[in-house]
Order: structure tokens, then C-alpha cells, then sequence
């Protein structure tokens, strides 16, 4: 049995759709804000990491001092850092350097959604163009489907890794005190974390694209869909444990897994996240398969 | 007597000059063909596998009905026209055939696959959609080195064949440019080139030179006229003189329907019709009378606003040469001119009679059906008002 899609014609829409999407708009847009906010967090950590080093005094002041309930707080009620549990904060805050550690999960918390910024347009702009008939007597619907989201994971990968690997140069850089296998193996779960947990939101915004057709209405759907279960489930999962499973319809709930010290949860979490996007993906080939487009 | 000897001269002076122009015609179509743009030929259809095969197709957008249940066979190398009025389906038509459509009744193949079976089709179907935009951020050669590259051509010979096809369409100096710098018709030669790409077998255009200037629009054509008899191609165009000039078939759909398909020369009764254009007067009933009496002629009409007289032939009238020959003489006795002489009806009177628009309805005019009316000369006129007829 061959493989159901032309590898060849698949690669080749993602290679042309990559250049395209470099000059779009909403590769502009993402390039911008993903550089402006990732960049002043990594600024940020690079001038605070000398005091944020590996067994940080964090974790030696006694549990009743001020610092300590401060830091109880967050862990409790603020976003992020309440969506990890203790074993993993003790984890990041005692044995990497917590610098790190709190651009990890601010990372963790706001690169999802801005790549909802980036791939709102794959699909919807060629169907709201219609430029996809140009494309179609050329190559199977499926070809281009893929083709597409791969183009949108180039290019974060692209603009991910670069700045990952800037900011760990910082990092490496200033906080001299630190281990450099330290920093590095840890900077590489860090990217490794973020492009997993941003894969399946591209292929979420696929298939909202293949459902909807048009880039605005794409875009207001997913980050309207994806702001009121964080928000809507944040608030559920308060009321009542059951009411978290609304989370999991997102990978919102999951990627925090990333943030466990054991390589099983690291593990668990890559999995779902490759179910999430199968998924997302599958839903939206249903929709564009048959699609008029 | 010198003024009549005059006019006779002068009579015979333009039926002259209307025979040199009808032989350089002949010799600037021998030309074309010499240089590689066929002549018109009787559509060369290859036997086997129709081209296209349209069963019983329905498409609706909600509860609109566009297409309402039609069937259309291609065979492979004829150039069909695709005619209809605004909002009759031919778009949407098209979409289907080309598989951007789901029809929700019926069955559609092109080269005998369903159209949504690009794995089979790839190379063999090209489209020209109407609405379809370009890319906006890549470059004019980019996207059609893209599309070659889909198309199985790699590297060096992607680049070659998007090259050829800009050249094809008269881009050869815009490589460089981007969408967003093209004019509309530049736009449309872009969307032209890329589906001359390689050397599909079927080439659906949906109406290829809207919108270009004369010169660009002749380039068009002359490039469909030059694929005539080696690929399918189906032309959409609201320009029926277009059609009717490059097409060896068409197709006339109205209100989702095909009201009428076949060969252009049976469709505007090529060898069944005759019009003449007679100025100078209008010539009196006894003059229809005789042509109408004479040998393989059914019936006569006139339209004595613009001096149109049809004659419709029996099927088994002598060529039409020599009614031309006969008509031609009659009018000369009369001392009346000669302004076009047309075999067969225009595709646009088809056109209008078909799908029921008040088309050129002019004055009555003689003829039957209906016979000698009220309008005109003593004897009368009447008959054709107008469509239908």
C-alpha cells in the first residue's frame, strides 16, 4: 500500500508557501510580536539570571517567611505558575536555574497563542482568494493541506529556534555562575516544549480555517475559542475538578507536563500533543476534503 | 441612361473591390496557417474517451438552484464555446467540471476520472478560473515555476517552461513584478500562463480575454485557435463574435440548462441560411418572390431597417455559391448595392432567439411565415419583428 499523499508535491507547496507566508502579513505580525515578547522576556531573564542561579535561596528560606507566602500566592492563583504543580515548581526553581524557569512557563503560557497570530491565514487565504484553483488541477487537496501547516511549522521553527538560541547565548553569556550543560539542556527542553505545544494550535487554526474559509473569521473563531476555554475553563476547573476536562480540548492543560521534571511526563505531553494535532488535522481534512471551494 | 451606365459602373466597381477582400481573406488565412494558426477546421474529435462527460448535473448554492440537471459530452480535441447570459451557470459549470464544486446531484468526468481525482488528472486538466486571485507575496515567475514544479518539472526546467508561458501571453518583460503591481488584464495573462503549463489535454477558460486590451485579446485567441484539434479547450466569453470565430463547437446553457449544443456551422445553419445586406433602396415584393421561388429556397425575410435579407435554403438546394451568385445578380438588375454577405446566422442572433432576450427586433419585414403584412411596400411586409422567429 503507497502512502496516501504525493510527499514530493507536498514539500514543494511548502517550500513556495513559506516564501509566501515570510512576506505576509501574518508572518510579519507574528515575527513582530513574537520578537518583541520573547525577546523582552529573554532580555529580562538575562539581566536577572545572576540572581536567579541553580538552587536558588528561594528554596532555602523557611516556609512561613514573607518571599515564601509571596511566591505560595502565585503558585496558587496567577497564571502560569498555578498551572504547574508543586513537584514541578520545586523542580524548576531548585534545580535549574529559576530565571530560566520563569521564562519557561511565561513562555510556555503566551507562545501558544501567539501563534495563532501566525497560521489563522494558511488555508483561509487561499480559500478566501481563491487562489487555491490555481493550485488544485496541480496537486491533491491533501498535498496542499499539509503542505500549508508544514510551511506555518517552518517558519516557527525558524523564528523559535533562532531566538531560543539567542536568548540562551544571553544566558550563557551573563550567568556565568551557571553550568553551561545546565543551561543548554535546559534551553533545548525549553524549545523543545514550546514547538510542541505550539504544533497542535497550528493545526488547530487548520482546521478552523478549512471550516471557515475566510482569514477574519478564522482568526476571531480560534482566538475566541481558544481565549473562553482558558478563561471559561480556568473558571470551571475552580468550581469543580471534573469541569477541567474542558481544558483538554485544548492543549492548553497539557503543556504544562512539559514543565515536570520526570522525561515520562515530558514524554506523556509530546504524545498528546502529536494526538492533538492528528486531530485537529483529521477534523479539518473532513471539512476541506469535500469542501467547495 | 449615362447616369444609370454610371451607377452600374460603380455597382461593379464595389462588387469588385468585395471579392478582392473576400480573396485576401482567404490568403491571410492561408498565412496564418502557414505560420502555425490553423485555419478553422471541422473540429478534428479524436475518438475514445470523451473529453468531458456531464450526466444529469445539479449544483445549488442553499436553495438556489444554479445548475438544473444537465448533460454535456467533449469529445477530445474540440474547441467548444461555452455561451450563456449573466447568472445562467456557466461559472459554476466550469467550478464543477473543474472540481472546486461538489455537485449535489449527477456525475461529471474529465478523461473519464472524476475531476476530484487529481492524481489522475494532474497534467492532463488546466484551468483558467475567473475570480481567482494570485498569490499576493510571491512574484509572477515564482508562482508558475511553483505550478511547474507540481506539474513534474524540476529546477532549471520549471524555471524554462514559466519563462515560455509568460512569453506565450506577452509577460515576458514583467518577470519581476508582484501581484499587487500587475494591471487587471496583466493579471489575467498570469492566470492564462499558468494554465498553458506543460501540455494538458483539456483546458477550461473561463473567460480568457475579459478585461485585455484588443491586442492582448487577439494574442489570446490566435493562442486558443492554434491548440485546435490537438487539446480540448472550452472557452467561456460573453464574446459571441469571439466564440464564433475560434470555437468548432459551442454550447449555449440558460437558466442551468443546456438549450442547445453542437457543431458552430449547424448552430448558426451555416449551410442552411443566407443573409444578404442590400442598400441603396429596398427592393420590391416581385423581387422576393423570385428568389424565394427559386430552386432549393424555403422562405425569405427581410428586415428593411438595415437592409437584411435572409434566405433560408431546403436541404437540398444547390451550394450556397451560386445562390450567392443568383441573389447577387438579382440585385444588380435592380440597381440596388451590396453591403455583407454572411452564410448562416450570427452566433448572437442564436443567441438571442435561444435564450429569449429582445435582441436586434428591428421594424417588421417581409416574409413568411405570416406572409405580406401591414408595413411597407404595397404587397407588404411582415413577419420578422423579431425573436423568437
Amino acid at each position: 500500500m503507497g502512502v496516501p499523499v504525493n510527499l514530493k508535491d507536498m514539500l514543494i507547496v511548502t517550500r513556495f508557501d513559506y516564501r509566501n507566508l515570510v512576506r505576509s502579513g501574518p508572518g510579519v505580525i507574528f515575527l513582530v510580536v513574537y520578537l518583541f515578547v520573547v525577546v523582552q522576556l529573554g532580555a529580562i531573564s538575562i539581566d536577572l539570571i545572576p540572581f536567579g542561579a541553580k538552587e536558588s535561596p528561594m528554596c532555602k528560606l523557611p516556609d512561613d517567611s514573607a518571599p515564601t507566602k509571596v511566591k505560595d500566592k502565585l503558585q496558587r492563583n496567577i497564571p502560569p505558575f498555578s498551572n504547574v504543580s508543586p513537584e514541578a515548581w520545586r523542580f524548576l526553581e531548585c534545580e535549574r536555574p529559576v530565571v530560566m524557569s520563569v521564562f519557561f512557563l511565561i513562555a510556555l503560557f503566551v507562545v501558544p497563542f501567539l501563534v495563532l497570530l501566525l497560521s489563522f491565514n494558511q488555508v483561509a487565504g487561499y480559500l478566501h482568494r481563491k487562489s487555491i484553483r490555481y493550485i488544485l488541477p496541480k496537486t491533491g487537496r491533501l498535498e496542499l493541506y499539509l503542505g500549508l501547516f508544514l510551511s506555518n511549522l517552518k517558519f516557527f521553527t525558524i523564528v523559535s529556534g533562532a531566538v531560543t538560541a539567542a536568548v540562551t547565548l544571553g544566558w550563557l553569556i551573563v550567568g556565568r555562575n551557571l553550568e553551561f550543560g545546565t543551561v543548554l539542556l535546559f534551553s533545548a527542553r525549553i524549545f523543545a516544549a514550546l514547538w510542541l505545544s505550539a504544533v497542535p494550535l497550528i493545526a488547530f487554526m487548520s482546521m478552523m480555517a478549512a471550516m471557515v474559509g475566510k482569514p477574519t473569521g478564522t482568526f476571531f473563531l480560534g482566538v475566541g475559542f481558544y481565549l473562553a476555554v482558558d478563561i471559561i475553563g480556568g473558571l470551571m476547573s475552580r468550581q469543580s475538578q471534573y469541569a477541567k476536562v474542558f481544558f483538554y480540548v485544548l492543549p492548553l492543560e497539557a503543556k504544562y507536563w512539559f514543565a515536570y521534571p520526570s522525561l515520562g511526563h515530558f514524554l506523556g505531553a509530546a504524545v498528546l500533543m502529536v494526538c492533538y494535532t492528528a486531530a485537529y488535522l483529521a477534523i479539518g481534512w473532513a471539512f476541506l476534503r469535500r469542501r467547495n471551494v | 441612361m449615362t447616369d444609370d451606365l454610371k451607377q452600374a459602373e460603380e455597382e461593379l466597381r464595389k462588387a469588385q473591390e468585395k471579392l478582392a477582400e473576400a480573396q485576401k481573406k482567404a490568403q491571410q488565412t492561408q498565412q496564418k496557417a502557414q505560420a502555425g494558426v490553423k485555419p478553422k477546421p471541422k473540429a478534428k474529435k479524436k475518438k475514445g474517451t470523451l473529453a468531458i462527460d456531464v450526466q444529469g448535473l445539479r449544483f445549488s448554492y442553499g436553495n438556489l438552484e444554479i445548475l438544473k440537471g444537465f448533460d454535456l459530452k467533449v469529445a477530445q480535441g474540440e474547441t467548444l464555446g461555452f455561451v450563456g447570459p449573466n447568472g445562467a451557470g456557466k461559472t459554476t459549470s466550469f467550478s464543477v467540471i473543474a472540481g472546486f464544486l461538489m455537485p449535489n446531484k449527477g456525475e461529471v468526468k474529465v478523461l473519464g476520472h472524476s475531476p476530484w481525482d487529481t492524481a489522475n488528472l494532474k497534467g492532463k486538466l488546466s484551468v483558467l478560473p475567473q475570480d481567482a486571485q494570485l498569490i499576493a507575496n510571491v512574484g509572477i515567475h515564482g508562482q508558475l515555476v511553483f505550478f511547474a514544479e507540481l506539474l513534474g518539472y524540476s529546477g532549471k526546467e520549471a524555471d524554462e517552461e514559466a519563462l515560455r508561458v509568460l512569453e506565450l501571453v506577452g509577460l515576458a518583460d514583467h518577470v519581476k513584478k508582484f501581484p499587487g503591481h500587475l494591471s487587471h488584464g496583466m493579471a489575467k495573462r498570469t492566470g492564462l500562463a499558468q494554465a498553458f503549463i506543460g501540455s494538458p489535454d483539456v483546458v477550461l477558460l473561463d473567460e480568457p480575454t475579459a478585461g485585455l486590451d484588443p491586442f492582448a485579446a487577439k494574442q489570446i485567441r490566435d493562442l486558443i485557435a492554434s491548440m485546435r484539434g490537438e487539446r480540448t479547450v472550452v472557452v467561456s466569453s460573453h464574446n459571441l463574435a469571439e466564440i464564433q470565430d475560434i470555437c468548432t463547437d459551442v454550447a449555449l446553457i440558460h437558466q442551468g440548462q443546456i438549450i442547445k449544443h453542437g457543431d458552430i456551422d449547424s448552430f448558426t445553419e451555416k449551410d442552411n441560411q443566407l443573409r444578404v445586406q442590400i442598400r441603396g433602396g429596398v427592393p420590391p415584393v416581385p423581387f422576393f418572390q423570385s428568389i424565394e421561388t427559386s430552386g432549393g429556397v424555403r422562405d425569405v425575410q427581410y428586415e428593411p431597417h438595415l437592409g437584411w435579407m435572409t434566405v433560408n435554403l431546403l436541404p437540398d438546394a444547390p451550394p450556397a455559391d451560386e445562390v450567392i451568385k443568383m441573389i447577387v445578380g438579382k440585385v444588380f438588375e435592380l440597381g440596388l448595392s451590396l453591403g455583407e454577405i454572411q452564410r448562416g446566422t450570427s452566433l448572437e442572433d442564436v443567441f438571442m432567439q435561444l435564450t429569449g432576450h429582445p435582441g436586434q427586433a428591428g421594424p417588421a419585414g417581409y416574409g413568411p411565415p405570416g406572409g405580406y403584412g401591414s408595413h411597407g411596400p404595397p404587397g407588404g411586409y411582415g413577419g420578422r419583428g423579431g425573436p423568437p422567429r
